[in-house]
């Protein structure tokens, strides 16, 4: 039996399935156990986010005044509340015996809060919510506002790296490809903002699009995907020099291809791995930006959250309410502990050179 | 040879012991008797500063004619070693007590008078300009630059007796040169050294203490002033006072014994201060509220005005985000005696909507989006963010929040007037009700949100001319008029909140302006 032409034979000359590159990348993908587990982690996040909208949450801006700074708990708000309450009073009254006269007045006026509590819990409907995760300084529910904290953090990841793919990309392949004077130029400009420090840039723009009534949410983005195309530039360039003269592009030349089409066509593809793998390891960067932002203040502006505003505020109570910081900051490392193993999968998945290749 | 050398040790150590007890001990600032947490860098030129943490330290270093008391604030002769007022009430003499500054120089009434002009003058730009301007006969037009300073009312009659005549009889005068803008200045001092004679190698101070040590942003550290004319009922040797503004650090500093009094608390750990033996909590002369830019659409309509007032519930707001002992409030003044508050709009969200109804924006239909500027500051943030929330709840309305730094705060509200809705807090200069309202009038420096009403400013004018009741009248009628108005929603008057052990510490007392001289501070 004479094989077939088309298919391709091993050494052995038995018959292979031809692999694509992606075929082969995701072959060696699964069985990096760590870069699954990411991955996993990341779909399981992302389909959280973008189905948010539909799934039997509270209303991540609403306060419920009655019910600031509870514990997480599975029970509902009012009975978590009474027993904090009933906690408070204990305590004070505890020293109120050892002689702290001082504190009576305080001591009534927790109690009032007390009948008011098991009032609400009569009337309020927001006493049967139930607060899995606790709830912030200002009884807003803390499981919510992680998640929709989460779609900020994750939707100014994904902004800032389609901008940085999309411009850095264009921009470096014109400068490698083209090169000499035009190449000296365009890395040159790149260097100048380089150089420019991060947050200025930021605070300045702030100043100038901020409007009267306007979020700074847009101005965030812009600003983030202002600068975050540079180093992608610098990679995509460097790998185009280091291609240009291979010969698949001589090839291409010499049958008359213009400059547009060897780019598009014949360059690009061959840099994708790299651009991936950029742009997976890019977006924890993205948002470690972001909530660095908000940590400034800078960042996102209420009701809106973000994972950084959530880390930022909880920081302030941490000792009394250790749940606020702990809640947003658990969720935001470990997605953005998937996100790496996920882009150091990829990058040995994709990398031609890898030592684990089979 | 064991034993020898044991000997020899032991006599070493002891005559170490006897040389460093004979050498004049030189107080460094690790061996501070008194630690205060400020909560904030000052400023130390008291031309210019114009905040409490700055106030602190200026009351350590300088003193006026007369001194804030320990326990109601109200003014006690300092400098002055009496006074008399004319039966009119416009001309106030002060006969000067035999005083010294820190470098030897006679106090006279000569150093009133520059500090006068140095304050007043317009390429001083002092932002408290206008409290001398207001009660002095020529001031406004001196920092104006409309007339010389010879036509102030301010004279040196001799070295030791000092005059000012007055613009109306205003029967808080006196206690109003507690206040910084009217303390003595060092001309010599400062004519010699510039804006460097701040610094501890160049200051000259009249106060209880003289400036040892400053590291910006560190702190500032002060010793016993040998030559202050009351030296011997100054108690504490030397004080040092930290900068720094994290809440957590300052108060995890107090809860170890390393600071003695901590000023000003952060509302994210009230739940545990508050059940402290050393918590202090009063009742403040200060009122947080949000003010309108009154030209701007659409806060220009008072039916908008009072709408967004009505819709914010303050007692919750009270009870439940701010925590430390505030008083909700309606209105500018906080109880005095002999003043009723005038009420404006109270909380009711039905009557909120049918205002904005009326308003032309039924259930908030076509209502711009508003932007409430604050300056950063956690307990600002809940506070706005409550805000918010309310406004959207009750009147289904739009807000974005925009925060900032204060001094940036300060300039786009004072200077550009660029902001619709921004945050802002008044803290009594003096006990008079005068201090909350006058500053309300056509044009004055802090009237942020371009209020103009030739009523209002004719009562505050005449309440400058009358006595007694008339007076209280006059301003009572002119909140009235301010509320009615809606310029401003008051949300509450300030509990003052300090950390400090009144069972060690005496001379510490809980009081109406939240001044407390370290003059008077002991250890018990």
């Amino acid at each position: 039996m004479s094989p077939n032409k088309n298919q391709a034979v091993n050494e052995f000359n038995q018959q292979v399935k031809a692999v694509s590159l992606w075929a082969d990348a995701w072959k060696r993908l699964r069985k990096n156990r760590m870069a699954l587990i990411g991955l996993w982690i990341v779909v399981i996040f992302a389909v959280i986010s973008i189905f948010a909208p539909l799934l039997p949450l509270l209303d991540y801006t609403g306060q419920e005044m009655h019910f600031t700074n509870m514990p997480p708990s599975f029970r509902t708000a009012g009975e978590v509340a009474l027993t904090q309450v009933d906690k408070r009073v204990a305590q004070i009254e505890a020293l109120v015996a050892q002689g702290r006269d001082d504190l009576k007045p305080e001591l009534e006026k927790v109690k009032t809060e007390y009948a008011a509590i098991r009032g609400e819990v009569q009337t309020n409907p927001g006493s049967k919510n139930v607060y899995i995760l606790g709830t912030d300084y200002l009884g807003r529910d803390l499981l919510s506002r992680t998640i929709y904290g989460g779609r900020i953090s994750m939707l100014i990841g994904l902004i800032g790296t389609i901008t940085a793919i999309i411009i850095g990309v264009i921009y470096g392949a014109i400068a490698g490809y083209v090169g000499g004077r035009t190449d000296n130029l365009m890395m040159r400009i790149v260097d100048i903002i380089y150089g420019l420090p991060y947050v200025m840039i930021v605070i300045i723009l702030l100043a100038i699009f901020s409007r009267e009534g306007s979020s700074s949410i847009f101005i965030l983005f812009i600003a983030i995907a202002a600068v975050s195309w540079l180093t992608e530039a610098r990679v995509v360039r460097g790998q185009i020099i280091s291609l240009k003269n291979a010969e698949f592009v001589e090839a291409a030349k010499s049958m008359g291809a213009g400059t547009g089409r060897i780019i598009f066509r014949h360059l690009l593809p061959n840099t994708l791995g790299v651009i991936i793998i950029f742009a997976t390891l890019s977006i924890p960067s993205f948002i470690m930006n972001e909530s660095f932002l908000s940590f400034l203040g800078l960042g996102v502006s209420a009701p809106l959250a973000s994972w950084g505003t959530l880390v930022s505020e909880g920081v302030q109570g941490m000792e009394l309410y250790p749940w606020r910081l702990l809640v947003p900051a658990t969720a935001m490392t470990i997605f953005l502990f998937a996100m790496n193993f996920l882009g150091d999968g990829l990058r040995d998945a994709l990398d031609p050179q890898s030592k684990n290749r089979t | 040879m064991k034993r020898i050398l044991t000997v020899l040790f032991a006599l070493m150590a002891v005559t170490a012991m006897l040389f460093t007890s004979c050498a004049p001990k030189e107080l460094t600032a690790d061996k501070a008797d008194f630690i205060m947490s400020n909560g904030a860098e000052p400023t130390i030129d008291p031309s210019l500063l114009n905040d409490v943490a700055s106030t602190n330290v200026g009351l350590g270093l300088f003193e006026g004619l007369m001194q804030y008391d320990p326990n109601t604030n109200k003014g006690v002769p300092a400098l002055a070693e009496s006074y008399t007022v004319s039966p009119d009430g416009l001309v106030v003499t002060f006969k000067l007590r035999k005083a010294n500054w820190s470098d030897g120089h006679a106090l006279t009434s000569a150093d009133f008078v520059y500090g006068m002009k140095r304050i007043l003058d317009p390429a001083t730009a002092a932002e408290y300009a206008y409290m001398p301007g207001m009660v002095l006969k020529g001031a406004e037009d001196f920092t104006a630059g409309k007339g010389s300073f010879d036509a102030v009312g301010i004279k040196a009659l001799d070295p030791q007796t000092v005059q000012y005549t007055l613009t109306g009889p205003a029967p808080y005068f006196v206690d109003m040169t507690c206040h910084n803008a009217f303390w003595p200045l060092p001309q010599w001092a400062i004519e010699k050294s510039g804006n460097e004679w701040t610094k501890p190698a160049n200051i000259v101070t009249n106060g209880p203490y003289t400036l040892k040590e400053w590291k910006p942003q560190d702190y500032i550290f002060m010793v016993k002033n040998p030559k202050y004319w009351d030296a011997k009922n100054v108690k504490l040797r030397g004080i040092k006072i930290l900068a720094s503004d994290n809440d957590s650090t300052n108060y995890n500093m107090f809860k170890n014994g390393e600071v003695d009094w901590m000023h000003g608390i952060s509302n994210s750990k009230i739940d545990e201060i508050k059940l402290r033996k050393d918590y202090q909590a009063s009742a403040q002369v200060a009122t947080y509220y949000y003010e309108f830019n009154v030209v701007r659409k659409p806060v220009d309509n008072v039916l908008v005005r009072k709408a967004l007032s009505a819709a914010i519930d303050k007692q919750t707001l009270v009870d439940k985000v701010t925590k430390g002992g505030q008083i909700p409030t309606a209105a500018m003044v906080p109880p005095m005696a002999g003043y009723t508050p005038q009420q404006g709009q109270a909380f009711n969200a039905e009557e909120g909507k049918k205002l904005l109804a009326q308003a032309g924006y039924p259930n908030g239909k076509g209502f711009p989006v508003l932007t409430i500027v604050y300056n950063t500051n956690e307990g600002h943030k809940a506070i706005a963010e409550y805000v918010q929330q309310q406004w959207k709840n009750n009147l289904n309305i739009n807000v974005v929040l925009k925060n900032m730094e204060f001094k940036t705060l300060i300039e786009l509200r004072a200077k550009q007037h660029d902001f619709t809705v921004a945050r802002a807090g008044w803290v009594g200069d003096y006990l008079d009700p005068n201090t909350m309202l006058d500053m309300f009038i056509t044009g004055s420096g802090n009237n942020d949100g371009q209020y103009a009403n030739p009523a209002y400013d004719k009562l505050i004018q005449d309440a400058r001319l009358a006595k007694g009741a008339d007076r209280m009248d006059m301003l009572q009628k002119a909140e009235a008029i301010l509320m009615g108005d809606a310029v401003i929603i008051p949300f509450y008057h300030y509990s003052n909140q300090d950390l400090v052990d009144t069972a060690k510490w005496g001379g510490w007392n809980a009081t109406p302006l939240g001044f407390h001289p370290f003059k008077y501070i002991f250890k018990k």
